[in-house]
C-alpha cells in the first residue's frame, strides 16, 4: 500500500521563496488589524488554491475563486511582481504553466453553467485539497467560502466536508483561472 | 456529492450560496476604491523594477 505524502506549508512557502514569502505577509500584516498569524494563513491559502489550478488545471481552471476576496487579494500582489509570479507559475509549481487571472462577478459567473453545474464547481475544489494538503481544519474556515458555506449554512462538521468524493468527470474545462473584480 | 450538489441547487439554499459569494463582491468594491492608497501609493513609494 503507498500513502500520498501531504504538501505541507513549509512545501508551499519553499515554492515562493522565503524573500517574497516575508514580503507578501508583511505588505498585508502592515494593511489591516488583524494577528499575522491570521495573514501567514491566508497566504498559505492563496498558494494552496494557487497550487490547485496548477496541479489540476483540467479540472479548476475557469471556475470561480473559492476563497474569500481577501485571498484574491494576495494573489494580486504576487501578479504583480511580475518576473517572481511568472518564475512561480512556470517553473515552481507543479503545472509549470503561467496562471492567468479575469475578474468576474458570481452572479454573472453562475448564469453561464446554471445552478448544478455551478454548484458541482464549487464543491469540486474540496476533495482536491484534501488531497493535497489533507482535511480542513477551523483555521481554513475563513478563507474557503464553500467550506464556510457547507459547514455553517447546511450544518456539515468539517470531517464530513473533508469527507466528499468527487464527482465523475465531465470534462468541462477551460483556460482561465477566474476572481473578482479588477484590483490588479 | 452529487446529493449535495442537488441541495444547493434548491432555492433556498442557492439563494444563500449567490449571497455568499456577492458578498465577495461588495467587498470588492470596497477594496477598488481603497486600493489606490493600500496599492498603487504605497507599491510607487516602494518604488517599481522591470
Amino acid at each position: 500500500m503507498t500513502t500520498k505524502t501531504l504538501v505541507t506549508a513549509d512545501d508551499l512557502t519553499a515554492l515562493l521563496g522565503p524573500a517574497l514569502y516575508t514580503e507578501l505577509v508583511d505588505h498585508f500584516a502592515a494593511a489591516g488589524d488583524a494577528p499575522r498569524e491570521y495573514t501567514e494563513r491566508q497566504a498559505l491559502e492563496c498558494l494552496r488554491y494557487l497550487y490547485l489550478i496548477s496541479k489540476y488545471p483540467e479540472e479548476l481552471s475557469g471556475l470561480f475563486l473559492p476563497v474569500e476576496q481577501e485571498i484574491d487579494e494576495f494573489w494580486h500582489y504576487l501578479i504583480l511582481q511580475t518576473r517572481e509570479y511568472r518564475h512561480l507559475c512556470e517553473e515552481r509549481l507543479p503545472g509549470r504553466f503561467f496562471i492567468e487571472h479575469r475578474s468576474i462577478p458570481y452572479e454573472e459567473y453562475q448564469r453561464e453553467p446554471g445552478r448544478e453545474q455551478a454548484a458541482e464547481e464549487a464543491l469540486r475544489w474540496i476533495p482536491l485539497y484534501c488531497r493535497e494538503f489533507g482535511p480542513f481544519d477551523e483555521g481554513a474556515l475563513p478563507h474557503w467560502t464553500v467550506v464556510r458555506f457547507l459547514h455553517e449554512q447546511l450544518d456539515m462538521e468539517l470531517r464530513e466536508i473533508s469527507a466528499l468524493e468527487p464527482m465523475p468527470k465531465t470534462g468541462t474545462a477551460t483556460a482561465t483561472a477566474t476572481g473578482t473584480g479588477t484590483g490588479t | 456529492m452529487e446529493q449535495l450538489v442537488k441541495k444547493m441547487a434548491q432555492d433556498d439554499v442557492w439563494q444563500g450560496w449567490v449571497a455568499a459569494n456577492s458578498a465577495q463582491k461588495g467587498d470588492k468594491d470596497g477594496c477598488i476604491s481603497a486600493s489606490p492608497k493600500s496599492g498603487c501609493i504605497s507599491a510607487t513609494k516602494t518604488g517599481c523594477i522591470s
